[in-house]
């Protein structure tokens, strides 16, 4: 094989990017240009796996839409891929980009003066294709003349979605309202990361879509950088009601708000303020087929809506997202892997992914912390074996997750780590298994069921180094910032899920003050379905580089 | 303008143009000759009289013609026309002007040259097989010849028509003089044609531009006739016919008189003549970059061809009964090629065209050649060497497949064998061409088209399509072989053209990047190998990991179910590990290696073996007492468990076997029932059906009872014997009946009553299970009798749905052999039982390889899983194709 250190001759080095006919790109990172092509093709290409020495790249219509939309044209991807591809690209993937970059922007949604909202179209057969679309012919009102449609100023964000689906893309002139001005400025002593600022520009050069950052990289300053850029009233939705007092603690401690501006809408208070942070559950309760929270919260004049975790978007909020196309919208998450497949309703909704790195990146630029990540396979008793074996299918995963056999390798794990002084978590998914272990460890446990003046209370003491060991249960997954947590310990998971293995890694990924390495470790029955849910679970990180090191729970005791 | 009058095509005292001329050679103008008209000088002619006899040959001199460029075409066109003793100077009238007489001068010379027309004076000589060209220019016989073929009566019809008057009395000849007085002179017949309805002169331009003549037989009968009605007269043809303007010409079609057309056509021969030879536009072009563009299309139709050779061999595809492949091989085949359809299919004819994929009718496959092996184990250059001088020499064309028909099909990818004789002279006249362009020049196919229809018009023609189709094929198939890439010939190619094929072997050798063997491993369980891969490293890497990507460089992706594929095949962990970290440029991640050794851990835990019937026991020491036995030595018994033994014996023999050592066993069913133990009754297998005796077939052979008017269980005997006498006659002396007459079910069939039998009938040796139609053709060849193999093709489609197990086999038979589609349902690989509308792809003894119609999908499905199976009614079966 060619590889970037082997050029005879010494003469040009082959490029680092290989153009695969299914329209991937396979990118060496050792290369010594890896990172300029990076750069050169992040533009229109999305990261699909970064593990250690390629990295794939996919060519897709919504990333070349999307690079369309900020400028990059045919021209500049075709000479891209030229640039950097060691073999010659071939012609009819080239044809093809330029094709589908060419569909984008026949279609132009402006803002008329005399009709609002219209759909302006340079290619009149591209129109009269779309307006007899079913999915679109209902949001757009009357003809005004051969290229113009006027269309409903609520469907606006309905429409882009169904226009993206038929594959005429619109683009969207139609600009943001501002909203009511509510100056923000960040406090003095913060400073931005690179990648932060970054982020911060591209979304602020949109005003929508969605900024990736692997969790521990700071996300929440890049909401507060764009609410600052924004200056106006902002909406915060949040998972839940611990991430909302956290995103109160960061405002007030790294912005000039002070707490008279912030409001919280929660479960427990009920306060619209320029800056309102409210939760995800509270905008989705249904009262008589209503939302009467989410109608409170629409009819405010927001001038930017920040979407915490977007990947656990509800559907409901979807929908009020479609209802506010002209408000700027920013989305942050550290994955935007969707357990149900609605990556597509965020590209269209809250905005196309607008920042992304691989996490390893951050981590060699020293953002993250550094993470080993073990999977410890435990063998199971001949007894636990015949239990898991007559168990009913649907059970057979909590049979074979809350195995007694993990207890003794758990408690192992969490000696050694005590020992080493790291604070440690222990993460789970059965509240009994989670109990037991407790119990056996000795330590206390937060569950859903925890109030949550406990769980602040329990957070606070972990914090501060009085607490060391902390059994949790999935309610830890998100926006709980446990800075100096260095070990964590998976016992049991919510199946297959990918962005719930990534989420619990993120929680030990805050860089540690004196540098140390976290460490994940993921406790496994061996020849059960756990095992095969672990491997689909690791897929996603394992694609961002993650290697798992694979070790034997007999090993480990030994 | 003034009239020509041409002559016909044919006078009586021809000169014999070529002896004459070819005796007063000299040594150049022979030169001359033999290098203008190759074929003369292969073979070499031993003397002037021979050369002056293959010279004066109409096929010599048809060859001749066909290399002519279109100027001289149409100057000998002309003089075809004017036919053998016109004057020279009626030539540049009939080419019209824009040809000058310089210019016609110089054709005649060339033509002249190459001795098809000679100057004698003011008057051309022409030769017989010229002057006797059909249809020149796209024109119709005489009027002369043309009025001769109709009666005194229809011509006198025309005479009216013309408003010539006549006496009344004349003789036929007179009648044609006083017609061909109006049909000769130009302006006559255009103030004729003034006067015609619009739809007569819309048909009259169109004829006159050639084809001449026009069909309608029922509406020319009519045409001359006193009675014909108002409707008949209305036809353009009827009313263009009634004046002369066609006439009616070998009954069914009419004829427009050359004289007439050329009028139309204003006197001149052709809408144009162009004297000067067309430039080939060409562009520059970054020759490295062609030459990249090239070694790398070169090295994909290369390995394209290596993967569909892998997959025939594994997988031989179905020809269709008309022959070529069918749709859905071809997709198979696109898939397994990682080619688009279209692209798969010219690979297929290259890899055809070159030996290295034939067609087998006996088994109507496609499969690879024998000779494809010594191909696989070369290099890329001897490899592309193969495909290119095959291509370069086939007198087929290859992109002929996957084009449409007239009725709109597309011709069938291996269908096309027919020989011509232009293909290959095509693609040296386009090499030759390109090759003549600088070094590093692009231009396209459309520029390449006209400058050879211009160059050889007749030679590029001939075949299935036009000429600019013929370059755009020439073109698309040196770009699949790296010959041309970017618009312009590529070194390789290039070298091709011009120094031959061993010079551009030498290129490509240098120019392909070795195959590498080493590929890049990662921790989340994918490889990565750039560039061509080392066939033996991806022979073993494919069995190991799944493709996931493909194209410069592959990915594949690891799974346990990928790995274990190795286990299967044999390979230890150690061995599995070993090629992996060979070939790892950076080394195995951890993931990986563990991976082979949990798999290496749990594979083969549980095993599975063939027995034929099983012995359990209460406790072991029984076992143990039995396998001590003398007398159980022959039932060849194997412990698999403390308390259970087997054999390959049936329960029929094991059971008779132990009684007889003092042993008390029970014969247990499936359910582990008791079986009452009734004396053992043997029996044909449980295939028999109606499809061995389609009504009206003649008795198997003589003496035997007629198997239409006999019962099932006779006939049952009579095959099951004709079966028996074939084995004995193998040589399997001591085997009593060791045919299980075209058993439908396995031997593995634990049902009781099955055991009995086959267990009796099969001793002890497992026989490989011969399907009913092979069966059936083994026997029909032992009686010689033809109507064996024809009787299945003339079977009736049945209707009934078929339940019983041999019926179900004996039906799915029938429709692989028939080409039916079936209706079936069977019980799922997972609960439930499902139904799908299949074709059959192969059958055997105890599972049959369905392609299910609405997904794709292959599957293998035991008989025994089958409930119910049905061949579909033609109508239903429309819907599918």
């Amino acid at each position: 094989m060619v590889l970037s250190n082997d050029s005879p001759g010494g003469g040009p080095l082959p490029g680092p990017l290989i153009v695969q006919s299914d329209q991937t790109l396979l990118l060496e990172v050792d290369h010594v240009a890896a990172e300029a092509c990076r750069a050169a093709i992040a533009a229109f290409a999305e990261l699909e796996r970064a593990p250690e020495h390629v990295h794939t790249y996919r060519i897709t219509p919504l990333g070349l839409w999307n690079a369309r939309a900020a400028g990059i044209g045919a021209a500049q991807v075709t000479a891209a891929l030229r640039q950097w591809s060691r073999y010659p690209v071939p012609d009819a993937l080239l044809v093809g980009i330029e094709e589908v970059i060419g569909r984008y922007g026949r279609l132009v949604l402006e803002t008329d003066a005399r009709h609002g909202l219209v759909l302006v179209a340079s290619d009149r057969a591209v129109l009269e294709e779309v307006v007899r679309a079913k999915s679109v012919a209902p949001l757009l009102g009357p003809r005004i003349d051969a290229d113009t449609v006027a269309v409903y100023r609520g469907e606006r964000g309905r429409l882009k979605q169904a226009l993206v689906v038929l594959g005429w893309p619109a683009e969207d002139r139609a600009g943001y309202v501002d909203g009511a001005a509510h100056p923000i400025t960040l406090a003095g002593a913060v400073e931005l990361r690179p990648y932060q600022r970054q982020a911060i520009t591209a979304f602020a050069a949109s005003g929508n879509g969605v900024v990736v950052l692997p969790c521990g990289a700071g996300k929440t300053l890049v909401g507060l950088g764009a609410m600052a850029q924004a200056g106006a009233r902002t909406l915060i939705l949040v998972t839940n009601t611990v991430a909302a007092r956290q995103w109160r603690a960061e405002l007030l401690a790294r912005t000039s708000l002070t707490a008279d501006e912030l409001g919280e809408y929660s479960g427990e208070t009920k306060h619209v303020r320029p800056v309102t942070i409210a939760t995800y559950q509270i905008v989705t309760t249904r009262r008589g087929g209503l939302y009467p929270h989410l109608d409170v919260l629409s009819a405010e004049d927001w001038g930017l809506v920040v979407y915490d975790e977007v990947h656990l978007l509800p559907a409901p909020v979807f929908r009020m997202t479609a209802d506010i196309q002209s408000r700027r919208r920013l989305g942050l998450t550290a994955t935007l892997v969707r357990e149900d497949g609605r990556e597509g309703d965020v590209f269209s909704l809250i905005g196309p992914k607008r920042y992304d790195a691989p996490w390893r990146d951050i981590e060699a630029q020293g953002w993250i912390a550094p993470a080993s990540c073990t999977e410890v396979r435990v063998t199971l008793t001949d007894e636990e074996r015949m239990t898991y074996a007559l168990a009913e299918p649907e059970e057979r995963y909590r049979v074979g997750a809350t195995a007694r056999s993990k207890m003794a390798v758990v408690a192992a794990l969490c000696r050694d780590a005590l020992e080493a002084g790291e604070p440690t978590l222990v993460i789970g998914q059965y509240i009994d298994q989670l109990e037991d272990l407790a119990r056996r460890l000795d330590a206390p446990v937060l569950t859903g069921k925890t109030p949550v003046r406990e769980r602040q209370r329990l957070f606070a003491a972990f914090r501060s180094g009085e607490l060391r060991l902390l059994v949790v249960s999935k309610v830890a997954n998100f926006s709980v910032d446990l800075p100096e947590a260095s070990v964590a310990i998976q016992v049991s998971g919510t199946f297959g899920s990918r962005q719930e293995e990534a989420q619990r890694l993120g929680r030990i990924l805050r860089p540690k003050a004196d540098g140390r390495q976290a460490q994940f470790f993921s406790v496994v029955a061996r020849d059960t379905n756990d095992q095969e849910f672990a491997q689909r679970r690791q897929r996603f990180l394992a694609e961002q580089g993650y290697a798992y090191r694979i070790v034997d729970a007999e090993t480990l005791l030994a | 303008m003034a009239p020509t009058a041409p002559r016909g095509p044919r006078r009586p005292g021809e000169l014999n143009l070529v002896d004459s001329v070819i005796e007063g050679l000299d040594e150049r103008g022979l030169a001359t000759l033999l290098t203008t008209r190759p074929d003369l000088a292969d073979p070499p002619p031993a003397s002037r009289a021979e050369l002056a006899t293959r010279a004066a040959s109409g096929a010599s001199v048809k060859s001749c013609i066909e290399r002519l460029d279109r100027y001289c075409l149409q100057v000998l066109t002309a003089c075809a026309v004017l036919g053998d003793g016109a004057s020279v100077d009626e030539l540049p009238a009939l080419l019209g002007a824009q040809a000058s007489p310089a210019d016609v001068d110089r054709a005649i010379g060339v033509l002249a040259e190459r001795l098809v027309v000679r100057r004698e004076g003011g008057t051309l000589r022409v030769h017989p097989v010229v002057a006797s060209m059909p249809a020149p220019a796209g024109l119709g016989l005489p009027a002369s010849d043309l009025l001769g073929e109709l009666t005194v009566e229809d011509l006198k019809v025309v005479c009216g028509g013309l408003g010539s008057r006549l006496a009344g009395n004349e003789r036929k000849a007179s009648i044609i003089a006083v017609l061909l007085r109006v049909l000769t002179d130009p302006e006559m017949v255009r103030s004729v044609l003034a006067a015609a309805p619009e739809s007569a002169r819309i048909l009259a331009g169109k004829l006159a531009g050639g084809p001449p003549t026009v069909y309608d037989s029922y509406g020319l009968s009519n045409a001359y006739s006193r009675y014909a009605s108002a409707r008949d007269l209305a036809l353009p043809h009827v009313w263009l016919a009634r004046r002369g303007l066609v006439v009616r010409h070998d009954w069914s079609g009419a004829m427009m008189p050359r004289e007439v057309a050329l009028a139309l056509r204003g006197g001149q021969l052709f809408p144009s003549v162009v004297a000067s030879r067309p430039a080939l536009v060409t562009a520059p072009a970054e020759i490295d970059l062609v030459d990249s563009l090239a070694t790398g299309k070169l090295l994909s139709t290369i390995s394209g061809v290596e993967r569909l050779i892998e997959h025939l061999g594994a997988h031989p595809a179905q020809l269709l009964k008309a022959g070529g492949l069918g749709v859905r091989e071809l997709r198979k085949l696109a898939v397994a090629m990682d080619a688009p359809e279209h692209d798969a299919t010219l690979l297929v004819e290259l890899a055809a065209v070159a030996g290295l994929v034939v067609t087998d009718w006996e088994s109507r496959t496609a499969c690879p050649s024998t000779s494809c092996d010594d191909w696989l184990a070369s290099d890329a250059a001897t490899r592309w060497t193969r495909l290119v001088t095959s291509w370069l020499a086939t007198q087929t064309f290859p992109s002929l497949a996957g084009t449409l028909d007239e009725n709109g099909k597309p011709y069938p990818a291996l269908s096309d064998w027919t020989a011509h004789h232009a293909p290959a002279a095509q693609r040296r006249l386009a090499l030759d061409l390109l090759a003549k362009t600088e070094p590093g020049s692009t231009t396209g196919p459309g520029a390449l088209a006209r400058l050879l229809d211009w160059d050889a018009p007749m030679l590029l023609s001939h075949g299935p399509a036009d000429s600019a189709t013929h370059t755009a094929w020439i073109w698309r198939e040196a770009e699949a072989l790296g010959v041309l890439a970017s618009g312009a010939l590529s070194t390789a190619g290039r070298a091709l053209a011009t120094d031959g094929i061993g010079r551009a072997a030498e290129i490509v050798s240098s120019a392909a990047p070795a195959p590498s063997s080493s590929v890049v491993l990662q921790a989340d369980l994918t490889a990565m190998a750039a560039g061509q891969l080392d066939s033996a490293v991806r022979r073993e890497l494919e069995l190991l990991a799944d493709v996931e990507s493909k194209g410069a460089a592959t990915v594949y992706r690891f799974s346990e179910t990928s790995l274990r594929r190795g286990f299967d095949a044999g390979k230890s962990a150690d061995q599995i590990l070993d090629f992996l970290t060979s070939h790892a440029a950076k080394g195995v991640p951890q993931a990986l290696s563990y991976l082979v050794g949990d798999i290496a851990r749990r594979f083969g835990r549980m095993r599975i073996g063939t027995a034929a019937s099983y012995v359990r026991f209460e406790d072991p020491a029984m076992a143990a007492e039995v396998l001590r036995t003398k007398r159980s030595a022959r039932l060849g018994l194997r412990q698999v468990a403390p308390t259970v033994l087997v054999s390959d014996s049936g329960p029929g023999i094991v059971l008779e076997a132990l009684r007889a050592a003092g042993f008390h066993p029970a014969h247990e069913g499936r359910d582990g029932a008791l079986l009452a133990s009734e004396p053992a009754r043997r029996r044909a297998g449980p295939t028999t059906s109606t499809r061995w005796d389609p009504p009206g077939r003649p008795p198997l052979h003589a003496g035997a009872p007629d198997p239409t008017t006999h019962g099932k269980a006779s006939r049952d005997a009579l095959v099951a014997g004709i079966a028996r006498r074939l084995a004995t006659e193998d040589g399997g002396a001591d085997r009593s009946s060791p045919l299980p007459a075209a058993s439908g079910s396995s031997r593995r069939t634990t049902n009781g009553n099955q055991l009995h039998l086959l267990g009796g009938a099969i001793d002890g040796e497992l026989w490989p299970q011969p399907s009913p139609q092979v069966l059936l053709s083994m026997i029909a060849d032992l009686l010689g009798d033809p109507a064996g193999h024809a009787s299945a093709d003339e079977q009736e489609r049945p209707t009934a749905i078929s339940r019983a197990p041999g019926e179900i086999a004996a039906l799915l038979a029938d429709a692989y052999e028939n080409d039916w589609l079936v209706r079936l349902s069977y019980a799922g690989q997972r609960r439930g039982v499902r139904e799908a509308t299949c074709d059959v792809l192969d059958i055997d003894g105890a599972t049959v390889q369905l392609l299910e119609m609405s997904e794709g999908d292959e599957l293998e499905i035991e008989l025994a899983a089958i409930t119910w199976v049905r061949v579909l009614t033609e109508a239903e079966e429309e819907q599918w194709y």
